[in-house]
C-alpha cells in the first residue's frame, strides 16, 4: 500500500473533516488507504503540493492562538475544530490547497463500501440486475452490433454503411428500440 | 488479453519498430484514425500512455476509475481565479472511457464560424454530415431505451419543461445502454461505445499494432519532415520501462488539448503563429445541487438523459449528472458532521449545472520539472454567464419540487427557494468564488489556413512539418458549445480518409 505523507497529520485531519463515524472500527485507517492510493496515482509534483498543504495545516497551527504554540496533530478536538474551520474559511492559495485536501480525504471516506451503504448507495446489485435486463431485452441486437464493429470495411463514399451496419442516417444496429429518433445537430 | 495489443508486462527490453504511420493517443481522435488507416491498409501503430482496462475490470468504484482510467487521477487543475478542475482519461479508448457518451454533431453556426475565420476548407455541414452519418452508425448512436433514465433526469426535465424550456433527449453512443450510472467509472457492460469497444478493436482487427502503458516522450524528425516517435513504457507506479523508438512517416498526435501540445513543444516544434498552446477552450461548468423531500436514487438510470437548449443561444447548455457518493462529497462545502447530514440525504440529491461556451482562452505551458501546466483565466462576461446558468439551473431544480439548493458558489447560504435565489444572485457573484470544472478542452492546435494564425492546416496538417497530424480537440478554432467527441471523430476521420487518398505523397 502506498505511503501517506506526514500520516499522523492526515489523519487527524480525516478525523475532523470526515463524519464523526470515521472514529469508528478502522475507518480511519481505511480512509488512510484508500487515500495512499490516490496519491500514488498523482504526479510528483502534486504529491509534493498535498505533502506541504499537510505540513502548513500541522505547523500553521502554532499560529493560531488558542493553539498555544502547539502542532495540529497535538490539539484535542475543541482547539482542532474550529482551527480546521478557521482554515477552510481563509482565502489565497494555501487555504485552496488545504481545501482540496479535504475534498480529497472526504472522498477516500466516501469509497468505503459500508459508508456507501449506509447511505444507500450500493450499486453492484443494480448493476448486475439491469445488465441481466438489457441481454434479456435486446440480446440479439447487441450482439449484432457488437459484431458490426469489426465489420467489413465500408466502400465508397464516407457514411457509405458497410454490410451488417445500418445505413447512415438510420438506426444502427441494436438501436431499434422505442424513442429512437433521426440524428440531429447540435442545435435545435 | 486481445490480438494485436502489447502492454508494459509484455516487454523486457528496448523496442525499436518501423511502420506507416504511428498514432500518439488511443482516444475519439486516435482510435479513429488508426481504424481508418489500417481500414485503408496502413501499418498502424497506436501508442497509448494509460492501461488497458477491459470492459470486464469496470465497476461503479470512484477510487478505482480514478486511479486507473484517467491522468493524474482525475486531479488536474488550470491555474487561475477562479481555479478550474479538470480530468483527462488516460487509458487505451482515452476519454471516451470515461465520457458521458453524448454524441452530437457540430452546430452549423459553429462550422460557419469555423470556415469563415479561419478560411478551413471542406468543413461546411455538406461536407461533414456523411462522416457523422458513418460514425453515428458505428458508434450505435441515438436516444436511451425509456426504461433506463434516471428519475434525476427526469425530475431536470420536467423543472425545465415546468420553465416552458426547450428540452431534449440526448443522443448517445450507445448500444441498449443498461443505464447503471457508471459512465465516468468504465461502462461495466459494454454498451457504451467508446473507442476501448469499437475502433480500438476494429483498429487491431486490421493489423495495427497496439502498444499500452507507453509514453511518448518526443516526435523525431530529419530535414523538417517528421521521422517518427521515442518513448518508453511505464511501469506500475510510475517508474520508467524500457525505451521504444518508432520509425514512421506520418506521426498523429492526438493526446487531447493539453498533452498534444506539449508533445509538440517538447519535441521542439514551433508554429509560426505562436498559437501552439494557446487559445484553450474550457467549457467551464459548475455543479448545482439540489436535494427534494422524496427519493430520487439518481444513481439509478442513466445520467445526462437530457440536455436544456432554451438558452445555447447565451451558450448555456443545462444537464443533470449524477455524481457518486465521493465524487458529491468532494465538492460539497461542508466537512464533519455537516457533511455526514448532508450525504445521508444522498439519495435525495439531483446535481444539475450549467456549460458554458466559454470567450476567454488559456493556454498550455511545459513548467521544467512540472511538465505541462495549465493556465486559464475565467472572463467577467463568462463568469457572468456561469452564475446565470447556475441560477437557471436553480430555478429548473425548485420547480421540480426541490426543497433546498446548494450553489457552486464559495460561502453561500443554502437556498430554500426561488426568491431567495432571486435576492442571492441579484447581487454580482464574485468570479473567484465560481467553483468550475471541466471535462471538454479544445483549441491549443487550432486549424487555419493561414499559418500566421493557426497550428494546422485545415485537415489536421502541422503547418510547415510534413508529415506530421494532429487529430484530436485541440484542433478546434474555439468552444464548440456541446460535447466535443463527435465532431473530433468525424474531423478525425476526414482526415484520415484524406491521407488515405493522398498515401502516395505521405509515403504510405
Amino acid at each position: 500500500m502506498a505511503e501517506v505523507p506526514f500520516q499522523h497529520v492526515a489523519r487527524r485531519f480525516a478525523e475532523l473533516v470526515c463524519p464523526p463515524e470515521v472514529r469508528a472500527g478502522q475507518r480511519a485507517d481505511r480512509v488512510m488507504g484508500e487515500l495512499g492510493l490516490m496519491l500514488a496515482s498523482l504526479p510528483p509534483a502534486a504529491r509534493k503540493a498535498l505533502a506541504a498543504a499537510l505540513v502548513l495545516l500541522d505547523q500553521g497551527a502554532r499560529l493560531y492562538p488558542p493553539a498555544r504554540g502547539r502542532r495540529f496533530a497535538r490539539l484535542g478536538d475543541e482547539v482542532a475544530g474550529p482551527y480546521v474551520r478557521a482554515v477552510l474559511a481563509r482565502r489565497g492559495p494555501a487555504a485552496e490547497l488545504i481545501r482540496r485536501l479535504k475534498s480529497v480525504i472526504t472522498m477516500c471516506y466516501y469509497e468505503l463500501p459500508e459508508v456507501q451503504r449506509e447511505i444507500g448507495y450500493d450499486p453492484a446489485p443494480y448493476i448486475a440486475a439491469v445488465s441481466r435486463r438489457r441481454l434479456e431485452s435486446y440480446g440479439p441486437d447487441i450482439r449484432a452490433g457488437e459484431a458490426a464493429v469489426t465489420a467489413a470495411p465500408e466502400q465508397g463514399a464516407p457514411g457509405q454503411a458497410a454490410p451488417g451496419q445500418a445505413a447512415p442516417g438510420q438506426a444502427a444496429p441494436g438501436q431499434a428500440a422505442p424513442g429512437q429518433g433521426p440524428p440531429e445537430r447540435g442545435t435545435p | 488479453m486481445i490480438s494485436g495489443l502489447v502492454t508494459q508486462a509484455d516487454v523486457t527490453g528496448a523496442l525499436s519498430l518501423d511502420c506507416g504511420a504511428v498514432v500518439v493517443g488511443s482516444g475519439a481522435g486516435g482510435a479513429t484514425v488508426a481504424a481508418e488507416l489500417a481500414e485503408a491498409g496502413v501499418d498502424v501503430i497506436l501508442l497509448e500512455e494509460g492501461g488497458y482496462h477491459p470492459t470486464e475490470s469496470f465497476t461503479a468504484g470512484t477510487g478505482r476509475a480514478l486511479r486507473t482510467l484517467y491522468r493524474d487521477g482525475g486531479g488536474g487543475m488550470a491555474i487561475g481565479r477562479p481555479s478550474v478542475l479538470y480530468a483527462e482519461g488516460r487509458c487505451v479508448g482515452g476519454s471516451t472511457v470515461v465520457n458521458g457518451g453524448m454524441s452530437w454533431r457540430t452546430p452549423a453556426r459553429v462550422l460557419s464560424r469555423w470556415a469563415g475565420h479561419e478560411g478551413l476548407r471542406a468543413i461546411g455541414e455538406r461536407d461533414l454530415d456523411p462522416y457523422f452519418a458513418a460514425i453515428e452508425s458505428r458508434l450505435s448512436v441515438g436516444l436511451q431505451d425509456p426504461e433506463t433514465i434516471g428519475r434525476d433526469s427526469a425530475l431536470f426535465q420536467a423543472g425545465a419543461q415546468a420553465r416552458g424550456w426547450a428540452v431534449v433527449p440526448n443522443r448517445r453512443n450507445q448500444l441498449h445502454c443498461a443505464g447503471t450510472s457508471s459512465c465516468s467509472s468504465g461502462c461495466p457492460t459494454g454498451a457504451k461505445r467508446s473507442m476501448l469497444v469499437t475502433s480500438v478493436p476494429r483498429a487491431l482487427a486490421r493489423g495495427a499494432r497496439l502498444f499500452a502503458d507507453c509514453r511518448v516522450n518526443r516526435i523525431t524528425s530529419s530535414g523538417g519532415a517528421v521521422t517518427g516517435v521515442t518513448g518508453h513504457f511505464v511501469r506500475p507506479g510510475g517508474r520508467r520501462g524500457p525505451g521504444l523508438t518508432v520509425r514512421a512517416r506520418v506521426v498523429v498526435v492526438a493526446g487531447g488539448a493539453i498533452q498534444t501540445p506539449a508533445l509538440l513543444a517538447r519535441s521542439g516544434l514551433r508554429s509560426a503563429s505562436g498559437q501552439l498552446g494557446r487559445n484553450l477552450s474550457v467549457h467551464p461548468n459548475a455543479v448545482v445541487t439540489a436535494f427534494f423531500d422524496r427519493d430520487v436514487t439518481g444513481w439509478q438510470g442513466v445520467h445526462q438523459a437530457f440536455q436544456v437548449r432554451e438558452f445555447l443561444d447565451e451558450g448555456l447548455l443545462l444537464t443533470a449528472t449524477n455524481l457518486t457518493p465521493p465524487m458529491l462529497a468532494g465538492i460539497l462545502p461542508a466537512y464533519g458532521a455537516e457533511l455526514g447530514e448532508l450525504m445521508a440525504d444522498y439519495n435525495r440529491v439531483v446535481t444539475a449545472g450549467p456549460l458554458v461556451s466559454d470567450t476567454g482562452t488559456g493556454r498550455i505551458r511545459l513548467l521544467p520539472g512540472l511538465g505541462p501546466q495549465v493556465f486559464y483565466q475565467l472572463t467577467d462576461y463568462d463568469a457572468e454567464r456561469v452564475a446565470r446558468g447556475v441560477e437557471l439551473t436553480a430555478e429548473a431544480l425548485f420547480a421540480a419540487g426541490a426543497s433546498r439548493v446548494l450553489l457552486p458558489v464559495d460561502g453561500a447560504p443554502v437556498v430554500r427557494g426561488p426568491d431567495e435565489l432571486r435576492r442571492l444572485l441579484a447581487r454580482p457573484v464574485p468570479k473567484r468564488s465560481l467553483q468550475l470544472y471541466s471535462i471538454h478542452l479544445m483549441g491549443t492546435a487550432r486549424m487555419s489556413e493561414d499559418p500566421r494564425r493557426g497550428v494546422t492546416g485545415s485537415f489536421g496538417e502541422f503547418h510547415g512539418v510534413p508529415g506530421l497530424i494532429v487529430a484530436d480537440a485541440s484542433l478546434f478554432p474555439g468552444p464548440i458549445g456541446i460535447n466535443p467527441m463527435e465532431t473530433v471523430i468525424a474531423l478525425a476521420m476526414r482526415n484520415a480518409r484524406r491521407m488515405v487518398e493522398r498515401r502516395d505523397s505521405y509515403g504510405l
